[in-house]
């Protein structure tokens, strides 16, 4: 079969309007994914078992566990529960469930990598809770948490295809549905590629950019 | 009582589909991610480019997309490939692209000093490389691997959208067949976790193992 | 210390031989190839009555059913078949996965000239599954298609989805449904305001939701019936023929009806008309 630029030049618009969808999806999920993160890295953390035991075995449940199975139950189950959610609703939690418990463990790195002399410091400048936190620990803790957040974020973005399954109408799915209504694959599927190949690299210098100008954790 | 025998019968025999994939991609991507690995820290510009291009490429599209294609678009250019082929595949190289960064990492964490000694006891690259450094990188690279192997295992999800029957895709036969939602998700959730309990006891256990006698040895 | 060379070495080779094994397609005597191997890959969807997967794994439905009949006089003993998306159905056939695609997938001009078909086997109206009382009126696709809030499920490059595009729904409100039970649920949870299959399966669905909120509108107003044929390679027409020679004489016999008329067919239909016609057909 062979390549048609013609076709190329036919379908891009329509996968454009997918585009645009899968960028929504990965910030919205960004955002989702950074604030359950630090949920839940904050309740793993707490000094009571009945709250940081069952947090961290469901962090685990849902970091061992695949994103798209997720995603179905989300969309296919929940509404017996009495919550229906929009197909991108859906998907944003889903995305920003499963980043966020990665999320998590950068936050939790990214405190413990905190020298434990800083803190013995902070109690014997009396320093309440609140003061250590803010002045202390969170400007040390949070530069190098930058692009490890960033990195996992990317590969958010690569995972959106998969809110396909669950009738997300974004980049993947524009080029399936063209794919099956025309009964060519080569074209749409090889520009989904190309897509996610280019974000990909351009994010990689950023990314690069940002540990030299945040370090790393570890 | 009996139909749900059945049907579970169909979700374990997808599980079993899913564990031969996750064992054969994972395979596939160790052997990737010591070539592409090695190759990065290889003497020859050809060999560190054409490794640094293979990382970048798979680690930058979608493991879903790579699927996509090697499942529709390569029989087009005479390479047919059944589900499961293209599923290892395409598992096995977007894993050991991501694989090939750890190996990278863990062998350049090696002390000089290690080089040192080996270039005073005269070992060639080869003997440094197979009897001293791996040894001591393939330890440090373990964790990480695990931790490969389980987002290997979750990708293989995936597989389900190409009609391979994996345990995702058993889950819809059997929600097709009984209308019930619920119980197949629930059983399938459930059991990737376990899998990938295991996983991640079998990498300790084998970290254990290999660590053994090497404390004195590791800064 | 493992040995990680050694061990690297035979899983590369397991893998590598694993992955070699693929097999190009090969044009010429696709029959005689079928016959020595045992069996003939077909291609289907999971859409009762058309084509059902059992509890135990096997496949059944109407048209593996005839498949399987039809193969076996040619010679070839069995049938495996692999669940796929109607979209898919084609490109996998041309892509050499499959040898036959016996899935409902039913005749259009367009579709001709991608694959060649047998003469008709089962015959099918298009329905409409709706909420109770069928609140917006929807009778035909065009209907939907005015109605600017309305969505319509239809399973991805199936019969339906062209259907709605081409009666002039937009891209975003058709609804690409991966099977029958996400179509219903995504009904009955308010996602969507119509599932649409053929009636049939429209009828198997409904039948198993036993759900009374729900009702089929059938058949859809402007769209005729439509016949499927077994599907094959542009350049299996050997293959194909032979097929058409054995299912006739199916036909004749009353041999064709007894297996598709239980899965509530009608052998009257696919006898009454012909793949000429129905390729040629301008709707």
């Amino acid at each position: 079969m062979e390549w048609d630029w013609a076709f190329v030049m036919q379908i891009l618009p329509t996968l454009f309007e997918g585009v645009k969808i899968t960028i929504l999806a990965t910030l919205l999920g960004s955002i989702v994914a950074a604030a359950l993160g630090l949920v839940i890295a904050i309740l793993r953390r707490s000094k009571y078992r009945l709250i940081s035991m069952p947090t961290g075995f469901i962090a685990e449940f849902i970091r061992g566990t695949p994103l798209l199975v997720q995603l179905y139950f989300i969309f296919y189950v929940l509404p017996d529960m009495g919550i229906t959610l929009a197909p991108l609703v859906a998907g944003v939690i889903g995305l920003g469930l499963h980043y966020g418990t990665y999320a998590a463990e950068v936050y939790r790195a990214g405190i413990e990598n905190v020298a434990r002399g800083q803190w013995e410091a902070a109690k014997a400048c009396n320093l309440t809770a609140f003061q250590t936190w803010t002045r202390v620990i969170l400007p040390q803790a949070l530069p190098p948490m930058i692009p490890a957040l960033a990195n996992y974020f990317i590969a958010m973005f690569k995972e959106t295809p998969l809110l396909s399954a669950i009738t997300v109408l974004e980049l993947m799915n524009q080029a399936r549905s063209i794919a099956n209504f025309n009964y060519r694959y080569i074209e749409p599927i090889t520009l989904v590629g190309a897509f996610f190949l280019a974000i990909s690299l351009i994010s990689v210098i950023g990314l690069r950019w940002l540990e030299r100008r945040y370090g790393r954790i570890g | 009582m009996g139909q749900w025998a059945g049907y579970l019968q169909l979700i374990l025999d997808g599980a079993l589909v899913t564990i031969k994939l996750t064992l054969m991609g994972s395979a596939l991507a160790l052997v990737m991610a010591f070539i592409a690995g090695l190759g990065r820290l290889s003497r020859f510009a050809v060999v560190r480019w054409l490794a640094t291009a293979y990382i970048e490429f798979f680690r930058g599209t979608s493991i879903f997309v790579q699927l996509f294609w090697a499942y529709f678009v390569l029989p087009l250019f005479g390479f047919s490939l059944t589900p499961l082929q293209a599923g290892v595949l395409a598992l096995g190289l977007n894993v050991g692209a991501y694989g090939a960064e750890v190996v990278r990492g863990a062998v350049k964490s090696i002390g000089k000093e290690q080089y040192e000694a080996c270039v005073a006891l005269n070992f060639n690259r080869w003997q440094t490389l197979r009897y001293i450094i791996l040894p001591q990188a393939f330890v440090l690279m373990l964790p990480t691997f695990g931790n490969n192997a389980i987002e290997l295992l979750k990708g293989s999800a995936v597989v389900s959208l190409i009609s391979l029957a994996d345990m995702t895709f058993q889950a819809q036969v059997v929600r097709a067949q009984t209308g019930n939602t619920l119980f197949p998700f629930l059983t399938i959730l459930i059991l990737y976790f376990i899998i990938a309990s295991v996983i991640s006891f079998a990498v300790r256990w084998l970290e254990r193992y290999m660590t053994r006698g090497l404390d004195g040895v590791r800064s | 210390m493992i040995n990680i060379n050694r061990l690297g070495g035979a899983v590369s080779a397991a893998v590598l031989s694993s992955l070699l094994f693929a097999i190009p397609a090969k044009a010429e005597d696709t029959l005689e190839k079928l016959k020595e191997q045992g069996f003939a890959r077909i291609a289907i969807a999971n859409e009762p009555p058309f084509t059902a997967v059992n509890p135990d794994g096997t496949v059944s439905g109407a048209g593996p059913d005839v498949a399987r009949a039809v193969f076996k006089k040619l010679g070839v003993n069995d049938v495996v078949a692999s669940i796929s998306e109607y979209g898919a159905m084609i490109p996998g056939l041309q892509a050499g996965r499959h040898d036959a695609v016996t899935a409902g997938l039913f005749m259009k001009p367009e579709r001709c000239n991608a694959v060649a078909y047998s003469e008709p086997i089962l015959c099918d109206a298009e329905a409409f599954l709706v909420k109770k009382g069928n609140p917006q009126g929807f009778k035909s696709y065009a209907d939907i298609a005015k109605d600017s809030s309305a969505t319509i499920g239809a399973p991805g490059g199936g019969t339906e989805e062209r259907l709605s595009l081409e009666a002039g729904v937009p891209r975003d409100r058709v609804i690409v449904v991966p099977d029958g039970q996400s179509g219903l649920k995504m009904l009955q949870d308010g996602r969507i305001d119509v599932y649409s299959l053929p009636v049939l399966s429209i009828n198997d669905l409904v039948k198993k939701a036993n759900d009374p909120n729900i009702e089929v509108v059938a058949p859809v107003v402007g769209a005729p019936v439509y016949c499927d044929g077994a599907a094959f390679r542009k350049n299996d027409t050997a293959l194909r023929d032979a097929f058409d020679k054995e299912l006739a004489a199916m036909k004749q016999s009353g041999e064709f009806a007894k297996i598709i008329e239980p899965y509530g067919f009608s052998a009257e239909a696919a006898m009454s008309t012909t793949r000429e016609k129905l390729c040629s057909a301008s709707n």
